[in-house]
């Protein structure tokens, strides 16, 4: 009699432990990551690699200065730009730099202009006109999250200045210096 | 002899009392690619979807009982209302002699909410029930982050 007793309480007592085990609610945890993205290009619809012509002298008489080249217009800048909603890397910085100085006697500048509206998000703010040299100088800060179209005529308009300055025309000699002109999105 | 047969169809018997139950095996964890944007200025263009069978479900409900129905809803532990959540039935798993569900196999996906929906009704039990999720509304406007939420299977007799 005892044994039947201890088996009927083992079979109740895993009966209660199946019950235990179960309800009628089950959960999972679902996880997305969205990573850091940094990119930047430059597009243009002409040629990506142009000269700026200083020209000589209008007409014959002698005394005159040399001509400052057209400005060149033709690049835009493109970028797609995740940041962290906290920490050092929630915004960063377009920076420009050149691989070598311009030339002496000259002045050379780069603008960038306001973002075309053609994407979303917290694009940058420009600085407006930078001299540009070999130094690493920033040319639009503040981007956030966002992305400015992909292509010329989105993102933010290049002008390219170079002008001949009066103050330093006795350094001016003629040739010619190729300059590599290197943009990069930062962290600030 | 018949005290134990007793002892065993009491003990089976308590069992079929236990209220329906459910298990959810397989949780979901992705990354975006960070390759993914190959142009500078461009915007995801995707979906996040996860395998059919994410998650199965197993359903197990007492003798007694004559219909549930599985709801199913989000709890958002850090979660970008940007980012939306779907979720279909892609099969019915295996069921036991007699058993049903409604709608049958392969569902379109629905989104999920913070509130229950319903998801699909049944009799009797079933095992391997296979889950399959989307994540859209993913986007470079999102800040980079690790995102959690928490989907839940509630089954109820009706």
């Amino acid at each position: 009699m005892k044994k039947i007793i201890v088996f009927g309480i083992l079979c109740m007592s895993l009966s209660f432990i199946g019950f235990s085990q179960d309800t009628n609610l089950d959960s999972h945890t679902l996880t997305v990551t969205i990573p850091e993205v940094a990119l930047l290009d430059l597009e243009t619809s002409a040629n990506r690699n142009f000269t700026l012509a200083f020209t000589g002298p209008m007409g014959t008489e002698a005394g005159k200065r040399i001509q400052n080249p057209l400005p060149n217009a033709d690049i835009w800048i493109n970028y797609t730009s995740i940041v962290t909603a906290s920490g050092p890397d929630v915004s960063r910085n377009v920076n420009v730099t050149s691989s070598v100085n311009n030339p002496g006697g000259t002045a050379f500048s780069a603008t960038a202009a306001a973002d075309a509206g053609l994407g979303a998000g917290t694009v940058g703010t420009t600085l407006g006109n930078v001299s540009v040299d070999n130094t690493i100088q920033p040319i639009i800060t503040n981007v956030g999250s966002c992305y400015t179209g992909n292509g010329p005529t989105k993102g933010h308009r290049l002008t390219y200045n170079t002008n001949v300055v009066n103050a330093n025309y006795a350094l001016l000699r003629a040739g010619t210096t190729v300059m590599v002109i290197t943009y990069t999105l930062t962290d600030n | 002899m018949k005290t134990i047969l007793f002892c065993i169809i009491f003990s089976l018997s308590i069992n079929c009392i236990n209220a329906q139950s459910i298990n959810a095996i397989g949780s979901w964890s992705v990354s975006v690619p960070s390759n993914t944007i190959s142009e500078a200025g461009n915007d995801y263009n995707m979906n996040l979807t996860s395998m059919t069978n994410q998650t199965t479900l197993d359903i197990n409900v007492p003798l007694s009982t004559t219909n549930w129905r599985v709801d199913v809803n989000k709890q958002d532990s850090f979660w970008n209302n940007s980012l939306t959540l779907w979720i279909r039935k892609t099969g019915d798993g295996v069921g036991v002699a007699g058993s049903s569900i409604s709608p049958i196999g392969l569902i379109p996906f629905f989104q999920l909410a913070n509130m229950g929906q319903s998801f699909f009704s049944g009799v009797k039990n079933y095992v391997g029930l296979p889950v399959q999720y989307e994540i859209r509304g993913l986007s470079v406007l999102i800040p980079a982050s690790t995102y959690n939420t928490t989907v839940v299977y509630t089954i109820t007799e009706y």
